[in-house]
């Protein structure tokens, strides 16, 4: 589903290299976590798979079933199924939460060449997904995450991910801010939407995200490459142990 | 007589036009007071960036021209302008009918029944024709708005006065509400023509009105249209003025309304702005104790526009609240301009006064200035202001398009939700209605052009 080549990628502004020759490769239904140290390019690898700008791609490849992904759009990449769950979601004054997502949906189907969503349809599944995520009438009416908790602006994002369906899941420190019980409905979440055609990435710096979360796959990045891949036992290894090591080895 | 001082030198090609059409017109003009009106004028002429009223636009550069003073135009082409004109969009609201081409009244073209017992409407012209047989009893009032708050001293406004032709008289009777708003709907033929109109509007204590007004003229030529409103807004009474201008791109207005508002009573205000080539909308209000002032405006410029919103403030009584919020959407090489002043007289304790001037500029030539004052001469208020100017969040744009919204759909919600402050607080469904309509279809005007 998900195949990184070599991936180079450095702040556009400093032209800091960030990412330095990355490989990934992510089958449909498995769960990848990529654990790291505080610096080691785990936002940034997040952010170039989104096409967030201020980036600059350098070297290598990401596509995602055969899509060249970097040479789209964030929209583009957006309809073609990539979703990025914000580490910090934005607050968007005077859009309304339910416009939005409506918008979002029928974008993503118009530029798949599905038609529209009919509002009955799209209230329905809007329900369905806010009343699993504990999100009240009250939160899909304001404006886009305004005044909402840490909590609730992760759980609104997951209510998005649950609305728009997509294929590639990237979940950029989800459960930062987060206290137990939010993560568990996060998690919940995140579970519900585990399917056989959809694939994870789950960026952490905690293994506790994990416990709720299960991988398949562990990856340890530090500094720009992924440099030890493992099952979920080489996260409570790294929960038990630190990133020292690893911070050295790439040295 | 001599009509301009002989020591002005210099003059510009518009002044000079302008003077020589008030040489024309003059004789054929009836009402007081002209020739004053044109002195304070002239003295001076079209004001320059050193007035500082006028520092961010200047009319001394801005005016090349001053077409003909409008003549009154026949029915068959007012006929032929309202069919042109197409659709009225405040029709939905309900509202009578006052229509001006080129500045005078059309009275076959407007439909002023069912205001109700206690309201009564006339026109200017009609009012100055009285004048000769009557002694103005129909322009009672006219003028008195003037002395508050340096109207008087205005250049458009002496302008306005000394050659105003029609107008809106409204008078709303002391405890009446009118039982539909009016529209004041400002037309154009379609001639390179100055107008110039003067609406006299007087709600007695505990009355209540609702006036909508409408400029529109087509694109391509250049007339300057010239309107100043005096408003006296009694005890307890409540006002609501919304202002529509759909101008042309080579329109040049100029409106300036002068209001008092007397104690416990409410001006709700809103301005649009959506076209001319050269705009400035100016607010002289005087609050009384306990007054509520709102005074909104939403301008979206593009090409290579020019629009000024400028409002003084005066609180003159205790405990009064005024609200300004500005938001201007500036686009290609256009610009916006706020100046705002909120004074606060010795006497005015308990004022609250908050302004907001925030402007987004859409494209790297676009610009906009941005000038809050405060005068706070009472030491028991809470006054604030504020103004940003920027483009849209790089962030926010993100954000959505990361939700597969494209880049164009994407800053579209940006730019409908930042002026959705000014449109969503229009109280009027049908009114709100209008104005959404206007931002959507300048919206899209934005797409096409790009």
């Amino acid at each position: 589903m998900l195949e990184i080549t070599n991936l180079h990628a450095e702040i556009e502004s400093e032209g800091r290299e960030i990412l330095r020759g990355l490989d990934l490769v992510v089958k449909p239904g498995e769960i990848h976590a990529i654990m790291g140290p505080n610096g080691a390019g785990k936002s940034t690898l997040s952010h170039v798979l989104a096409g967030k700008p201020g980036y600059l791609v350098t070297e290598g490849t990401a596509t995602l079933d055969g899509v060249d992904l970097l040479g789209l759009d964030p929209a583009a990449r957006a309809a073609a199924g990539v979703f990025l769950a914000f580490q910090y979601p934005v607050e968007i004054p005077g859009v309304g939460n339910v416009t939005f997502l409506k918008a979002a949906l029928n974008a993503q189907r118009r530029a798949r060449g599905e038609g529209e969503i009919s509002t009955p349809d799209f209230m329905r599944l809007l329900r369905g997904a806010a009343g699993r995520l504990e999100i009240s009438q009250d939160m899909l009416k304001r404006p886009v995450n305004v005044g909402f908790s840490g909590g609730e602006k992760k759980r609104n994002e997951i209510l998005q991910m649950a609305i728009l369906q997509p294929k590639l899941c990237i979940l950029d420190e989800t459960d930062s801010g987060l206290d137990i019980d939010a993560l568990k409905v996060v998690a919940e979440g995140v579970n519900g939407l585990r399917s056989p055609d959809r694939a994870f990435v789950v960026i952490t710096h905690y293994q506790r995200l994990l416990d709720h979360i299960v991988p398949d796959f562990v990856h340890v990045l530090a500094k720009g490459r992924i440099v030890k891949s493992g099952g979920p036992e080489l996260a409570l290894e790294l929960e038990a142990k630190g990133y020292a090591d690893f911070a050295e080895e790439a040295a | 007589m001599t009509l301009v001082p002989a020591a002005l030198k210099r003059r510009t090609r518009a002044e000079t036009a302008i003077d020589a059409a008030f040489a024309a017109v003059r004789a054929d003009l009836p009402g007081a007071g002209r020739s004053e009106a044109f002195a304070r004028f002239a003295t001076d002429g079209l004001p320059h960036r050193r007035i500082e009223a006028y520092h961010f636009t200047d009319l001394h550069t801005l005016v090349t021209a001053a077409p003909e003073p409008a003549r009154r135009p026949s029915p068959e082409v007012a006929r032929a302008t309202a069919l042109a004109a197409g659709v009225d969009a405040f029709a939905a609201a309900g509202a009578a009918r006052f229509v001006l081409v080129d500045g005078w009244f059309c009275p076959d073209l407007s439909d002023l029944a069912g205001l109700g017992d206690g309201v009564s409407v006339s026109s200017v012209g009609a009012g100055l024709l009285g004048g000769r047989q009557l002694a103005g009893r129909g322009l009672d009032g006219l003028g008195e708005r003037l002395a508050d708050g340096g109207a008087a001293a205005d250049p458009l406004v002496a302008l306005a006065c000394a050659f105003y032709t029609d107008g809106v008289v409204l008078r709303v009777a002391p405890g009446t509400r009118m039982a539909r708003p009016l529209e004041i709907r400002h037309l154009a033929s379609g001639a390179s023509v100055s107008a110039h109109v003067r609406h006299l509007i007087v709600v007695g204590d505990g009355g209540a009105a609702e006036v909508l007004e409408t400029h529109a003229s087509p694109d391509g030529v250049e007339i300057h249209a010239h309107g100043l409103t005096e408003a006296t807004i009694g005890a307890g009474a409540t006002l609501s003025l919304v202002d529509r201008q759909c101008e042309g791109d080579q329109a040049m207005r100029f409106s300036t309304l002068a209001v008092a508002v007397a104690d416990d009573a409410v001006l709700d205000h809103t301005v649009v702005t959506l076209g001319a080539r050269l705009a400035r909308t100016q607010v002289f209000a005087r609050l009384g104790a306990r007054t509520q002032l709102t005074s909104r405006g939403a301008t979206l410029v593009r090409g290579r526009a020019h629009a000024d919103a400028t409002l003084v403030v005066d609180h003159v009584g205790e405990d009064a609240v005024s609200r300004e919020l500005y938001k201007s959407a500036v686009d290609d090489e256009a610009r916006s301009v706020f100046q705002g002043r909120i004074r606060v007289d010795p006497v005015a304790q308990g004022t609250d006064g908050r302004m907001g001037a925030h402007a987004v500029l859409l494209s790297d030539r676009a610009e906009a200035m941005a000038k809050p004052e405060l005068e706070i001469f009472a030491d028991d208020v809470a006054c604030a202001h504020g103004a940003t100017v920027g483009a849209l969040d790089d962030a926010l744009k993100f954000y959505l398009m990361s939700r597969g919204i494209p880049a164009a759909e994407t800053e579209k919600l940006l730019i409908r939700a930042f002026l959705g402050e000014v449109t969503d607080a229009v109280a009027s469904e049908p009114v709100r209605a209008v104005i959404e309509a206007d931002v959507e279809a300048w919206i899209d005007g934005r797409e096409r052009s790009a």
